[in-house]
C-alpha cells in the first residue's frame, strides 16, 4: 500500500477525538484538533485529504471551518457531524461548504469508516488525476454553455431562469418526473434546477435517483420549505451542488447558475469529480417513495446508457 | 316586530292619527282623568282630544331591530308607564307595541346573550388553558432537544469506545489462543512443526504485527476505558438533573433551596448557554422556602433561555441570589442587546414578542410572572438597549400559595 491518507478530526470535545483516532489510525495518518482555528493553523503545514468536523463548537462553528476549508482547499474533501443542529448551518455547508457527507451522531461505526474511506480515495484519485493533468495539456471547454433543465409546477421558475440564460443555451421546462427523464435521455442536459415537490408529489427521492443514473448532472434545489432531514438526504444520497430557498432571489440565483456552469465544466473534465459527485444508495424506505413508473422509466434508461457505453 | 293590534287590553293608549299621520298619543290614564274624576266629564268632556293628548309619543320604524327599539323606548319613557308606543312604516301608522311587551322580549335576548357570553367564557377558559398547555409543551420540547444534543455527544464517544474495545478484545483473544498453543508445545512430545507453527501464528497476530504499538494499544485502552466511564457520568448526571427538574417522583410543594433550583436549571440550558455565555454564579446560602420546585424552575429556564438569545455573539449571564427582610432574591443579568424601553411594560403581557415566528409564544414571561405571583412573590425587570437587562424575583420565606395548573 502505498501513504496513508492524511485524516483531520476536528470536535471540541477530546474524547471524541480519541475514540476516532482509535478507530482510524491503522489506516489513515490522524491529526487532531479542538477548535476551528487549530484545525486551520493544521491544514496550513499538512496536506490533509479528509476533513471531519464537528458542528457545534464555541468560536467557529463546522460549517464556518468548511466554508474556509473550501474556499483555501478545495482539494480536501469535508465531512460534517451534525448533532441536532440549525437549518442554517445544513444550508451553508451545503452552499459555502460543498460538503461531501453529512454524518449524525452517534454514528454507526461500518458506516463512518465507509464514508471516510470513499472520501480519502476520493480524495487520492483527484490527487494524480492533477499531476496527471499537469504534464498533458487540458483542451480548453471554458466557452461550452450547457443545457438546463428546469423541474417544477410553477413556470415562474422557468421564465426566471430562462430570463437569466437567454438564448445560450436550451432550457427545457418539465413538471413531471416521468418527463424529466425522457428529456433527459433524449438530450444533452447539465444543470437541473428543480424544486422538491410537484403539486403534492414529494421527489426528493427520485432527484437523488437521477442523480445517481447521471453523476454528472448538476442539480440545484429550489424549494419553498424544508427540514434539516430532507436537506442531510439530498447530500448523502443525491449529492446536489446548491439549496437555494423559494421565491429565489435573482442575483443569488445568477451566481448559483454561473458556479453551477464552473462546476460542470470541471466535471466534464475529470472523471473522479463526476465519481465523487455520486450519492450513496437510496435505503428501501426511500426507494418505497419513487413510484413505480419512475423506477422502471430509470432502469430502461440506465440499459440504453450502458449499451451505448459498451458501443463507444 | 311585534304589531299588538289583536291585544287592544294590554294597550295602555290609543294613537291619534289623521289620514295615516301619527298625531299625538292618547293614555288611558289621561282618559280616566276624564272621566272618572269628579266633573272631569263636564270639564273636559267637550275639549278636543288635541287639548289632552301628548303630541311627542314614542315612535318607531316598524322595521327598527328589538335592541335599538328597546334602547329608544328604555331611554325616552317616561315614568310610571302609561303610554305605548307607536309603530310607522314609510312614515305612515301601522300599530301599536306594548312597552312591557319589549322589556319581556329584551329580557329573552339578554338570557340567551348571557348563555352565548357563558359559553365564549368557557370556550375562552378553555384556550388559555390550552395556550398555557402548549407553552409548557414548547418549552419542553425545547428542553428535550437541548438536553437530547447534551447527551448525543457523551453516547457518541461511549458507543464508538465500546465498538473500539470489542475489536481489541478480538485481537487479544487471538494472541491468547496462540500463546495457549504455544505453551502445550513446551511439552517434550510435541512436535517441532507445532511449535513452529504456534510462534509463526503469534508473530502474525495483529497484535504482534505491530509490536511496537501493543504498548501503546494497552495503553489507549486504559484511556478508552476512562473515557467511556466519564462519558457514562455525563449522561447520568444529565439524567439525574431532568429528574430533579421535572420532579415527577416528588412532592409538588416542598421546602426547597433555590440555589439547588438555579443549579438544575442550569444544567438543563447548558446546551443553549455553553457556547456563547459565561456563566457567573454568586449564590450566597439561603433559608429553604416553601415553593413548587417544577414551577420555579421553569421560571429560571425560561430566563436563562431569554438571556442566551438577548446574547447575539459571546456575552456574560450574572446570576446572584440572597435573603434579606424575610424574603429571597433572585437576579438574572445580561450583557444583551437589551429590551426597547417602550416594550419593557409589555413584556409580561400574554402573547408578547418580538421574536421570530416559531420562535417564541409570547407566553414564556407572563407564565413566569403568572408563577411568581402565585407563590406570593415580584419579579420585575429594568433593561437598557445595548446593555443589557436585569430580572429580580423576590419571593416570601413564608409564602400563601396559590396553586396553577
Amino acid at each position: 500500500m502505498d501513504i496513508k491518507p492524511v485524516l483531520l478530526l476536528v470536535d471540541d470535545e477530546p474524547r471524541i477525538l480519541r475514540s476516532l483516532s482509535m478507530v482510524f489510525k491503522n489506516n489513515y495518518h490522524i491529526l487532531t484538533a479542538e477548535s476551528a482555528a487549530d484545525a486551520l493553523r493544521l491544514m496550513k503545514i499538512n496536506k490533509v485529504h479528509v476533513i471531519l468536523s464537528d458542528q457545534r463548537m464555541p468560536g467557529m462553528t463546522g460549517s464556518e471551518l468548511l466554508k474556509k476549508v473550501k474556499a483555501n482547499y478545495p482539494e480536501t474533501i469535508r465531512l460534517l457531524l451534525t448533532g441536532y443542529s440549525e437549518l442554517n448551518a445544513i444550508i451553508n455547508s451545503i452552499n459555502e461548504g460543498e460538503v461531501f457527507r453529512f454524518i449524525s451522531k452517534p454514528w454507526s461505526k461500518s458506516k463512518l469508516i465507509e464514508t471516510v474511506g470513499k472520501a480519502a480515495q476520493i480524495a487520492i484519485d483527484l490527487e494524480k488525476d492533477r499531476s496527471h493533468k499537469k504534464t498533458v495539456t487540458s483542451v480548453p471547454v471554458n466557452n461550452v454553455i450547457p443545457n438546463f433543465m428546469v423541474l417544477d409546477k410553477e413556470k415562474n421558475t422557468h421564465d426566471l431562469i430562462k430570463k437569466i440564460v437567454g438564448d445560450k443555451a436550451s432550457v427545457f421546462y418539465e413538471t413531471t418526473v416521468g418527463e424529466a427523464i425522457d428529456t433527459l435521455s433524449r438530450e444533452n442536459v447539465a444543470i437541473l434546477i428543480s424544486d422538491l415537490k410537484l403539486g403534492e408529489q414529494d421527489i426528493t427521492a427520485q432527484i437523488s435517483m437521477l442523480k445517481q443514473l447521471n453523476p454528472a448532472l448538476v442539480i440545484i434545489v429550489m424549494t419553498e420549505f424544508t427540514d434539516t432531514n430532507t436537506l442531510v438526504d439530498l447530500i448523502n444520497h443525491g449529492q446536489i451542488y446548491r439549496f437555494l430557498p423559494k421565491p429565489a432571489r435573482k442575483g443569488l440565483l445568477v451566481q448559483s447558475l454561473n458556479s453551477a456552469i464552473k462546476n460542470y465544466r470541471s466535471i466534464i473534465q475529470s472523471s473522479v469529480l463526476a465519481e465523487k459527485m455520486t450519492g450513496d444508495e437510496l435505503d428501501s424506505k426511500q426507494k418505497q417513495r419513487v413510484p413505480e413508473k419512475v423506477i422502471n422509466k430509470i432502469r430502461s434508461l440506465r440499459k440504453k446508457i450502458k449499451k451505448s457505453a459498451e458501443i463507444a | 316586530m311585534l304589531l299588538s293590534n289583536n291585544e287592544y287590553n294590554n294597550l295602555l293608549s290609543l294613537p291619534v292619527t289623521y289620514d295615516g299621520r301619527v298625531l299625538g298619543i292618547i293614555s288611558r290614564y289621561q282618559l280616566m282623568n276624564v272621566f272618572m274624576k269628579r266633573f272631569g266629564r263636564d270639564l273636559f268632556g267637550k275639549k278636543r282630544v288635541e287639548e289632552l293628548m301628548n303630541f311627542q309619543p314614542l315612535i318607531l320604524k316598524v322595521d327598527a331591530s328589538i335592541e335599538n327599539a328597546s334602547q329608544y323606548v328604555t331611554q325616552n319613557m317616561s315614568f310610571p308607564i302609561t303610554e305605548d308606543f307607536i309603530l310607522t312604516e314609510n312614515g305612515k301608522y301601522r300599530g301599536m307595541g306594548a312597552v312591557l311587551d319589549l322589556l319581556r322580549i329584551m329580557e329573552g335576548s339578554v338570557e340567551r346573550k348571557n348563555q352565548t357570553l357563558s359559553k365564549t367564557l368557557k370556550h375562552l377558559k378553555n384556550s388559555q388553558s390550552q395556550l398555557l398547555q402548549s407553552e409548557k409543551m414548547a418549552s419542553l420540547g425545547q428542553m428535550v432537544a437541548g438536553v437530547a444534543h447534551e447527551i448525543n455527544t457523551p453516547l457518541g464517544y461511549v458507543k464508538s469506545n465500546v465498538e473500539n474495545l470489542n475489536e481489541v478484545l478480538q485481537q487479544i483473544r487471538g494472541f491468547i489462543k496462540n500463546c495457549d498453543l504455544l505453551a502445550r508445545t513446551t511439552t517434550p512430545e510435541a512436535k517441532e512443526t507445532d511449535k513452529y507453527l504456534a510462534l509463526k501464528n503469534i508473530s502474525n497476530s495483529s497484535l504482534m504485527k505491530e509490536s511496537l504499538q501493543t504498548y501503546s494499544l494497552l495503553e489507549d485502552v486504559e484511556d478508552i476505558f476512562n473515557d467511556t466511564l466519564y462519558g457514562i457520568d455525563q449522561i447520568s448526571e444529565l439524567v439525574m438533573s431532568l429528574k430533579d427538574f421535572s420532579r415527577m417522583d416528588k412532592a409538588r410543594v416542598d421546602n426547597v433551596d433555590l440555589n439547588d433550583c438555579i443549579n438544575n436549571s442550569l444544567i438543563i440550558a447548558k446546551n443553549t448557554l455553553k457556547y456563547k455565555v459565561e456563566v457567573v454564579k454568586e449564590l450566597s446560602d439561603l433559608p429553604q422556602i416553601r415553593c413548587s420546585p417544577s414551577q420555579i424552575n421553569q421560571v429560571f429556564l425560561n430566563l436563562f433561555t431569554n438571556a442566551a438569545q438577548a446574547i447575539e455573539k459571546q456575552g456574560k449571564i450574572l446570576i446572584k441570589s440572597y435573603s434579606e427582610n424575610n424574603s429571597v432574591f433572585v437576579v438574572v443579568e445580561d450583557n444583551g442587546k437589551g429590551i426597547p424601553a417602550s416594550y419593557v411594560s409589555k413584556i409580561f403581557d400574554p402573547f408578547f414578542t418580538t421574536k421570530e415566528i416559531g420562535k417564541g409564544t409570547g407566553m414564556g414571561l407572563s407564565i413566569s410572572y403568572k408563577i411568581i405571583k402565585d407563590h406570593g412573590g415580584v419579579i420585575k425587570v429594568a433593561s437598557r438597549q445595548g446593555v443589557g437587562t436585569r430580572f429580580v424575583i423576590k419571593l416570601p420565606l413564608m409564602a400563601e400559595m396559590k396553586m396553577v395548573g
